[in-house]
């Protein structure tokens, strides 16, 4: 890992005008506040917009990104267990749901993107980051708080808010819309991926 | 001599501890090899994310991954066994997980729920385990522990192709379609032949065997099983889907295919990928005691 082509990024004061300077392949090192969320989150989130609810108080997810992971539970003095993305393809029919409704900057997770979530990523200049499936507890490392900020009772699918120091990641879908995972255009990706 | 139940336990326990932090030295160096050879950038950096994070998980006893998986256990029974138990088979090894999963030293991930269907509710000990037995003769218990990531078990594939058809084609049409949330690369496990759920079964136990292929290239003489595999192999990297999806040299690690005779009318195929996070162990219990885990070289 050649950290010397990593690019430090602020997230908390990151703007949208900042990320039109992102291409794909870019190699950055994050710090700064980060939300996670994964599939029972994402399905609760909307049930609560759509009932007219609105969000879960406590929960700020203005100008972040938010994280697609399940983590481990902390042992010992760690702040918390291994920790890497996980699959962002199975929450691609949330990505435009929370675009619209929640004003994150963007997504952190791995693999790639369908059609669809790419062109809400495109229409809401956001941006998609891919962190490395499998590495989960050297991305650990790069978390220096967590706390539980929302939906508790779902275990390891809780939203945390996260405090990130050079969290390593690669931009995979730009704010342009263009796309890493090249490799898959061709061919065509079932629904269920 | 009798097996008793908390030696069995014991093995359940030590073994997913034991897997959940410590990579096989065969996937090591597969990997080493395909960290060596590739020349994608973005795929380079992300195997040696993979490679240093194998390193501090077997330093820092932690979880390879987050997902620290499903408990899969294939279990060989001998006929002359005698038990010293009071728990079923099942319940012993769901002890097991139990234990290993809430091991306050390196507490796992609990990642399975109940009810899938309607309230999906999280069982907090990662039980149960999905448990396959066989009867065999001997007096001996045969133990596969392995505890699959769902990254990778999501994009498992299944087809009933007509008897004329060529596995080939359709392996080949397929792997694209499973993208890049497997984490290749990984190992690709292929069951042929018997019934639906024979062939989806033979194919999770290939997954089973430690990566060979590059013994097998350089073995002289093939059976059709081998070179079909070396073929596969070779094939599926020239697609360039590559380290996590971002194109590159390696997509397999290896592919590994396991066959059973079938119906004349038939031929069901079953695809599985294994990914990064490859966890698996095999151990033998005879009653003696405990089993006996294999010594590691950190230095791999």
């Amino acid at each position: 890992m050649d950290v010397s082509q990593y690019t430090k990024v602020d997230l908390d004061s990151l703007t949208r005008e900042q990320m039109q300077d992102w291409n794909i392949g870019d190699t950055l090192l994050l710090t700064g506040t980060l939300i996670t969320g994964r599939d029972a989150a994402h399905k609760r989130l909307n049930m609560m917009i759509e009932s007219g609810e609105g969000l879960p108080k406590g929960v700020n997810f203005k100008n972040k990104f938010i994280y697609y992971v399940g983590p481990v539970d902390p042992v010992g003095d760690e702040v918390i267990g291994p920790a890497g993305p996980t699959t962002a393809t199975r929450l691609d029919k949330f990505t435009d749901m929370m675009l619209e409704n929640t004003g994150i900057l963007g997504m952190i997770g791995k693999a790639e993107r369908g059609e669809s979530a790419i062109k809400s990523i495109k229409k809401h200049k956001a941006s998609y980051l891919i962190a490395v499936g499998g590495a989960a507890y050297l991305i650990s490392k790069s978390i220096k708080k967590a706390k539980i900020v929302a939906f508790e009772d779902i275990g390891m699918e809780a939203i945390y808010e996260l405090e990130v120091k050079d969290m390593p990641v690669t931009v995979a879908v730009d704010t342009d819309g263009h796309n890493i995972h090249k490799v898959f255009d061709s061919i065509p990706l079932t629904e269920s991926n | 001599m009798k097996i008793k139940q908390e030696h069995f336990i014991e093995s359940i326990y030590s073994s997913l501890q034991y897997i959940s932090y410590y990579h096989a030295p065969d996937f090591i160096k597969a990997m080493v090899l395909a960290y060596e050879k590739e020349t994608n950038k973005s795929a380079k950096n992300a195997i040696a994310q993979i490679l240093i994070n194998s390193k501090m998980c077997a330093l820092g006893k932690r979880p390879i991954c987050q997902d620290t998986g499903i408990v899969n256990v294939f279990i060989e029974v001998g006929m002359e066994i005698q038990w010293e138990a009071d728990l079923s088979l099942e319940e012993m090894v769901n002890e097991g997980v139990r234990r290993a999963y809430n091991d306050p030293e390196n507490r796992l991930r609990a990642s399975i729920v109940s009810d899938p269907l309607f309230t999906r509710k999280n069982t907090q000990d990662n039980t149960p385990a999905v448990i396959h037995t066989k009867l065999v003769p001997g007096a001996k218990l045969d133990i596969v522990v392995a505890a699959k990531g769902c990254g990778s078990e999501n994009k498992a594939k299944f087809s009933v192709l007509n008897p004329g058809d060529n596995l080939t084609d359709w392996v080949m049409r397929t792997i694209p379609t499973m993208g890049a949330g497997w984490c290749p690369p990984g190992i690709i496990g292929i069951g042929v032949g018997g019934t639906a759920e024979k062939a989806m079964l033979l194919a999770k136990s290939s997954l089973m065997e430690p990566i060979d292929i590059n013994e097998l290239q350089e073995k002289s003489q093939h059976t059709e099983i081998e070179a079909l595999r070396i073929d596969l192999y070779n094939k599926i990297n020239e697609l360039g889907i590559g380290a996590q999806g971002l194109g590159g040299l390696t997509t397999v690690l290896d592919v590994k295919i396991h066959d059973y005779p079938t119906h004349a009318a038939s031929q069901p195929v079953a695809m599985i990928p294994n990914c990064a996070a490859t966890r698996h162990i095999h151990f033998t219990l005879d009653g003696s005691g405990v089993a006996e885990l294999p010594e590691v070289d950190i230095g791999l």
